[in-house]
């Protein structure tokens, strides 16, 4: 693996289809990514979860109440109270305007306790709070030809990060209870991160309700190595 | 270079924006916040004391009590907030309006982030929302002025 701290991230992703790289960039979020994602792409969340309800059905996604420039903006210096520093990242694509569309949202915490001190690489690691991917209909209605698939990019993204700011990438999140165990799947079988037992023991002084999902070093190194293509 | 206003919605209990409610006005919860806060404040004056209030008996209300507020949730509990009703409150904020187009950057400008460390001037210029990094910020302001 080449020197940790000149590990890229993601610049394509494959579409949908599998058919086609998508090239990508992933920059730091601006207040005006955040504002201009709420008021498209999150109207269609909304909208969704409304139906969803409406229909009698589970409601689809966790992020329906989110609002990213809120996010974005009071957030970190909510943590900067606690002494910790926030990451937030837009992953952006080119709409057929030759604009760049966000269509990926991740919130981190860089340096946050390990669950696992004993024998970690690193005694911190990078918590992944929040994280968005745009519904491919929305892409589609703002000029998105070929909108690319990001569950993978986004996990990378924080693992990437982990890794550049010197935690060896140790990564580690908490899956939404309203994603249920489709959410769930996602980070575990999907991503490949590995789910922490109910009631192992948090920084924080909490117990774990088993939706904690994490990457210790060799599994972070690993994952970020099977992206190698995307970079 | 043009500069986005934002405004920090007031309360952790005040409602959730509508479209029709205008930038500035304020919830009948905030306003009973302000005014126990006003109330509170001129009984610590008539009270003549010259003892500084320790920090969590300031009755601050507003962004700061929001700010505070937030701070006081362990990530995974806030982020579990964020999952409910609460949450679309707990992240409120109102902005100008401003043209959707204007938001966007054109893709030849946008640059790609480094996972490394910010310095602390760039850390500064993120938590005002700017881009961290000087020069991509004025490759925004290109675009906006070309724009108008």
């Amino acid at each position: 693996m080449p020197d940790a701290l000149k590990i890229p991230y993601a610049a394509r992703a494959m579409n949908k289809t599998k058919t086609k790289w998508i090239e990508i960039k992933i920059d730091h979020m601006t207040a005006a990514d955040a504002l201009y994602w709420d008021r498209t792409i999150q109207l269609d969340i909304i909208a969704e979860a409304l139906k969803a309800r409406s229909e009698g059905q589970p409601v689809p996604r966790a992020d329906r109440y989110w609002s990213w420039t809120g996010l974005r903006i009071l957030f970190p210096l909510a943590q900067s109270l606690r002494k910790r520093r926030c990451r937030a990242l837009s992953i952006l694509v080119e709409n057929a305007s030759g604009q760049g569309v966000p269509a990926g949202m991740l919130l981190l915490i860089e340096a946050y306790p390990w669950p696992f001190p004993l024998g970690a690489s690193a005694p911190r690691s990078t918590f992944l709070w929040f994280l968005a991917s745009a519904p491919t209909d929305s892409l589609k209605k703002l000029g998105v030809v070929d909108p690319p698939s990001l569950g993978r990019i986004l996990i990378d993204t924080a693992l990437v990060t982990s890794l550049g700011l010197g935690h060896e990438g140790q990564m580690w999140l908490h899956a939404a209870p309203s994603g249920g165990e489709k959410l769930l799947s996602f980070y575990v079988d999907m991503c490949k991160l590995r789910k922490m037992q109910v009631g192992t023991a948090l920084p924080g002084g909490a117990a774990s309700d088993g939706r904690h999902c994490l990457a210790a070093s060799v599994l972070a190194k690993k994952l970020i190595a099977e992206l190698n293509l995307t970079r | 270079m043009n500069k986005m206003m934002i405004y920090l919605q007031s309360s952790k209990t005040a409602p959730r924006a509508t479209g029709d409610r205008s930038r500035g006005s304020t919830p009948p919860e905030f306003a009973l916040r302000e005014q126990q806060s006003e109330t509170a404040a001129k009984t610590a004056r008539t009270e003549g004391s010259n003892e500084t209030l320790p920090a969590d008996a300031v009755p601050l209300t507003g962004v700061i009590a929001k700010i505070k507020y937030l701070a006081s949730l362990e990530p995974t509990e806030l982020a579990t907030k964020m999952d409910t009703e609460e949450g679309a409150t707990l992240a409120q904020v109102e902005t100008e309006p401003v043209e959707l187009k204007s938001l966007l950057r054109p893709w030849n400008a946008i640059r790609r982030a480094s996972p490394e460390q910010l310095t602390d001037e760039q850390y500064d210029a993120f938590l005002k929302g700017e881009h961290p990094i000087a020069d991509a910020g004025e490759l925004y302001g290109a675009h906006l002025q070309s724009d108008t």
